[in-house]
């Protein structure tokens, strides 16, 4: 493995022979240069100098020879002194003056003259022409050097000039000649020098390239050999350390995988309890930077996913603060939390309805704080539920107050209904037996009237105490209302309102309904009622029906299941509920209104037990100032209504001689029922209790049981049922009860038993019922 | 016409005068007198010694015999020739000279007394110029003169001729007996007789 990525220099012509060369070759050249310009020069100058020297020396000694003959102006020897110098072949010319200047000797004068009469002073100097060296030199008399003459001489520089150029030809090629073998020279040697080292070159190639096994081969005992040998050393050491390292490596790489693996499983454990709570977590660092967050809370806080992957803060603040209803406080909370060590709760609400608890704590690392751990907790469903719960508790409170009312109420309705029974039942009897035209036959109709409206409000507060009987009837809210409209009730409350308009909206096609017309019809005028005496300055009240299907849920005031709904809607532009009343206005006796005015406080308590009677579910929605709607979403009933049914004649409702068995603990109650059914043309024969009735059916036979639902004492009408059943399995059985509707009722007719009817009861309706029960067969189905 | 010119022909006319009188015998003279005198300056001038061995003048001592007519003769005429030469100085040393008859005095001591540092010898008769020599080497004097085969005899410096013109002969083992010390330069001149 190369421990450096450089790559290495591609081997050029600048290699180190090149460059030894090269370079070597350039000095050389210099070098040759320099000898071919300095050298000839120098040789010229100093062959001038030579000459020069030469020629004062023959001056000199010319002179020094012929001073004495000058002195003794011997001519003779003088000229034999000439003579003599003039055996020098660079003697050009000599010439001999006196101290007067006269010519004494010379030779080649002519020469002489052109030469030195050229010039204008007496120094050694080189002629015009550059081919003699002139030199004049004194002739002094010795020994006390006076002058007596002068010596003029000149050389011949022909022969230096040409030697000058023969040495610079010499010159020239002796450095043309140093110059290649020199370069020559060099190249062997760098060659000699270098070969060693590209060798090494390619072998550290090799070993930078990670072949540490290779090592330098050369063994000479030079410089090259040391840094050869060197090397190798090195490369030993190298590759011992690189073995340690690799082992060390290893042993560390191994290390840190063991650590590495701790690590992901503590981060593994870490993100697994962060992950394993339904808790948001979101990890800041001192400054508000997202360290780390779960998935919870990126799905609590609808975080998109790219959001959280791109790490923008600031856009993942936005996505955060526009959910809050009010951000501004919830920011600002958090910035005073920033770098704290305080912990902190709170609780955020969301636009959407979302309720979050949120806890916040300090980050502390090493006694330092180091961020800030934030934690939310989505506690919407809690609250709802505590909300719920508190709605409950509202209604629980309501429902045992009704209870309460109701076990007062019920204690007392039982009682009174059985004396009801006789104020009501009675008078058919009477009148069958009374004359169309008899005068009793109006008064009896009143007080049996009067009987059937005090055993209304019995079944109001039964009702109310979801106690009552109430009459499960087919019946329909638009006749229901458009007959409250036109009762004389609703037009004392016109009377009383004179500036509201009542307006209706009915949905022509409306569904019908199970339930009770009189308990319906006190809905209506109890809403009527209070909707105009909302509207204390006159208004409008607006009452519509409508189909409905709720495909889910929907919540208000009351939350209304999935399913077929024909809805009464009551609506007022009156003075509108407050919130706080809203929540109260079902509860008994809970009213605004100056009592004694209208209604006991019961008017809505009675809606409320109504519509719950009814399988149904009610919706509020007021504003104060602006009214209230009120909804009521009656279940639907595909069944035909059963008023046709009561219309029948009196020929219609008469038996055959059928056996009916009347089960009652009342006996009165067994009395009025035999005495009507006997009327009616049937046999009767009555039990005082369920156990007497099922103790009769083990030897006998009943076309038809009339069961009373509650009997005091014994077994109930279910039970007495349920028994009957085993003795005959196929037994018919109508219901008949002082209570509303119960869960015992249906049980006994989800067994088989028929209809049910509500006591007090008429003739017309039990004949009818009795009539409808009959044609039945054994299976419970109407026979043709 | 200058100095020089003058002299030339000064010498010229002497030389052709002695010629045309001069007794042929080996005393004679080869070059007049007014020709010897100014050379013998000049040989003067190439001893290297002589400032060694002379004071603050040149005292010539002029030998002659008063008794012979052509040595007092030659005497007189060195002695004028002496007046009427420019030249008084030999190497810038003054130059004296001294009549010394070779016959009245003794001369050793007349030498002696006059500190003779050159001795022209005019030409003598009878007397053997050891006599001369004897002093000279004893006393480092310079012998001059214009008879040529003196200088043959012993003395150190006289004039002769050759082609006519003067010619300088040196005696040189007198001349170095006698203390002289003469540049080869002038030994290169004359003649020069060796022993």
């Amino acid at each position: 493995m190369r421990l450096s990525n450089k790559p290495l220099p591609r081997i050029s012509f600048r290699t180190i022979r090149a460059k030894i060369a090269a370079a070597i070759s350039v000095v050389l050249g210099l070098i040759s240069l320099f000898i071919f310009i300095f050298f000839p020069a120098r040789l010229e100058k100093q062959a001038f100098k030579a000459i020069s020297a030469k020629a004062d020396s023959i001056a000199e000694m010319t002179a020094f020879s012929i001073s004495p003959a000058l002195f003794f102006e011997d001519v003779e020897s003088i000229e034999e002194v000439i003579k003599s110098a003039r055996q020098n072949e660079n003697l050009v010319y000599m010439v001999v003056l006196d101290s007067s200047g006269n010519v004494i000797a010379d030779f080649n004068k002519d020469k002489a003259t052109h030469a030195y009469f050229s010039h204008s002073h007496d120094d050694n100097h080189i002629s015009a022409d550059g081919a003699i060296c002139e030199v004049m030199t004194p002739i002094l008399m010795r020994p006390n050097g006076r002058d007596i003459g002068r010596l003029y001489l000149g050389l011949s520089l022909k022969e230096l000039r040409s030697e000058v150029a023969n040495s610079r030809a010499t010159i020239a090629l002796v450095s043309v000649v140093i110059l290649i073998i020199g370069t020559i020279l060099v190249f062997i040697i760098s060659t000699l020098a270098t070969r060693h080292l590209g060798r090494m070159a390619e072998t550290f190639e090799e070993i930078s390239g990670g072949d540490l096994t290779r090592r330098a081969d050369v063994s000479s005992r030079d410089e090259v050999g040391y840094l050869a040998g060197s090397f190798n050393l090195m490369v030993d050491n190298l590759e011992v350390a690189r073995n340690k390292l690799e082992s060390l490596n290893r042993n560390l790489e191994e290390r840190v995988e063991e650590r590495t693996k701790a690590l992901k499983s503590s981060e593994g454990q870490l993100r697994a309890i962060l992950e394993s709570t339904d808790d948001g977590i979101l990890v800041v660092d001192s400054l508000g930077q997202v360290i780390h967050s779960n998935r919870n809370f990126a799905e609590m806080w609808r975080i998109p996913e790219e959001l959280t992957e791109e790490g923008n803060d600031d856009r993942l603040i936005n996505c955060v603060l526009e959910q809050l209803e009010d951000p501004d406080e919830f920011l600002s909370k958090v910035r005073a939390l920033y770098g704290s060590s305080e912990t902190s709760f709170d609780t955020l609400y969301f636009k959407d309805g979302q309720v979050f608890e949120r806890s916040s704590g300090p980050l502390i690392v090493e006694d330092k704080v180091v961020g800030r751990v934030w934690s939310f907790s989505d506690v919407t469903k809690r609250k709802k539920a505590e909300k719920e719960k508190s709605s409950l508790e509202a209604r629980l409170q309501r429902a045992e107050k009704m209870e309460a009312l109701g076990t007062l109420a019920g204690g007392v309705a039982h009682d009174l209904n059985n004396i009801l029974s006789g104020i009501v039942s009675y008078p058919d009897l009477l009148l069958m037996t009374l004359p169309e035209d008899s005068d009793l036959r109006k008064p009896i109709l009143t007080i049996q009237k009067s009987g059937q409206r005090a055993a209304a409000v019995v079944q109001d507060l039964l009702t109310l105490a979801r106690r009552g009987v109430a009459v499960t009837e087919v019946c329909n809210l638009n006749e229901i209302i458009s007959d409250y409209l036109e009762s004389p009730v609703h037009a004392e409350i016109k009377i009383h309102h004179p500036e509201v308009q009542f307006r209706t909206n009915f949905e022509e096609r409306l569904l019908n309904t199970l339930g009770s017309p009189v308990h319906l019809s006190k809905t209506v005028m109890n809403l009527i009622s209070n909707a105009a005496e909302a509207m204390l300055d006159g208004g409008e009240v607006t009452i519509s029906t409508r189909n409905q299907y709720i495909d889910k849920p929907v919540k208000g005031y009351d939350t209304v299941e999935e399913g077929d709904y024909t809805v009464l809607q009551v609506s007022d532009s009156g003075i509108g509920i407050s919130r706080e009343d809203l929540n109260r206005i079902f509860e008994p006796f809970y009213t605004k209104k100056a009592m004694g005015r209208s209604g006991t406080g019961l008017g809505m308590a009675v809606v409320w037990g109504t519509i719950k009677d009814h399988k149904g579910y009610i919706d509020v929605e007021s504003t104060e100032g602006e009214g209230t709607t009120f909804a009521l979403y009656f279940p639907v009933t595909r069944q035909e209504s059963v008023q046709d049914a009561q219309s029948l004649s009196m020929e219609e409702l008469m038996g055959d001689g059928e056996t009916i068995l009347v089960v009652d603990d009342v006996q009165e109650q067994r009395e009025l029922a035999k005495g009507m059914l006997e009327k009616l043309g049937y046999r009767v024969r009555t039990a005082p209790g369920g156990e007497a009735a099922v103790e009769y059916m083990k030897n006998n036979r009943a076309d038809l049981l009339m069961l009373d639902m509650i009997m005091d004492n014994g077994i109930d009408g279910l039970e007495t049922y349920k028994r009957i059943l085993e003795l005959h399995p196929e037994q018919r059985a109508m219901i008949v009860s002082g209570f509303s509707e119960t869960d015992r009722v249906r049980d006994a007719q989800a067994l088989g038993a028929g209809q049910y009817i509500r006591k007090p009861y008429v003739l017309d309706t039990l004949g009818a019922v009795v009539k409808s029960e009959l044609k039945k067969n054994t299976n419970g189905k109407i026979s043709n | 016409m200058s100095f020089k010119s003058s002299m030339k022909i000064v010498i010229l006319a002497s030389v052709l005068a002695f010629l045309w009188t001069a007794p042929s015998s080996a005393q004679e003279m080869a070059v007049p007198v007014s020709v010897q005198f100014p050379l013998f300056l000049k040989i003067l001038v190439f001893d290297r010694n002589l400032r060694n061995r002379v004071g603050d003048e040149i005292v010539i001592g002029v030998i002659h015999q008063r008794k012979f007519k052509r040595s007092l003769r030659v005497k007189d005429e060195f002695m004028d020739v002496m007046k009427e030469s420019p030249i008084k100085t030999v190497a810038d040393i003054p130059i004296r000279l001294v009549s010394i008859d070779v016959d009245d005095a003794d001369l050793e001591n007349t030498i002696s007394k006059n500190e003779i540092d050159v001795l022209y010898i005019t030409p003598v008769r009878t007397l053997e110029m050891k006599k001369f020599t004897s002093l000279s080497f004893a006393k480092k004097i310079t012998t001059l003169t214009g008879v040529p085969d003196y200088v043959a005899e012993g003395l150190a410096v006289g004039i002769g001729t050759k082609g006519g013109k003067p010619r300088i002969i040196i005696n040189l083992p007198t001349a170095k007996a006698e203390g002289a010390d003469f540049s080869s330069g002038l030994l290169n001149l004359a003649k020069v007789i060796k022993g």
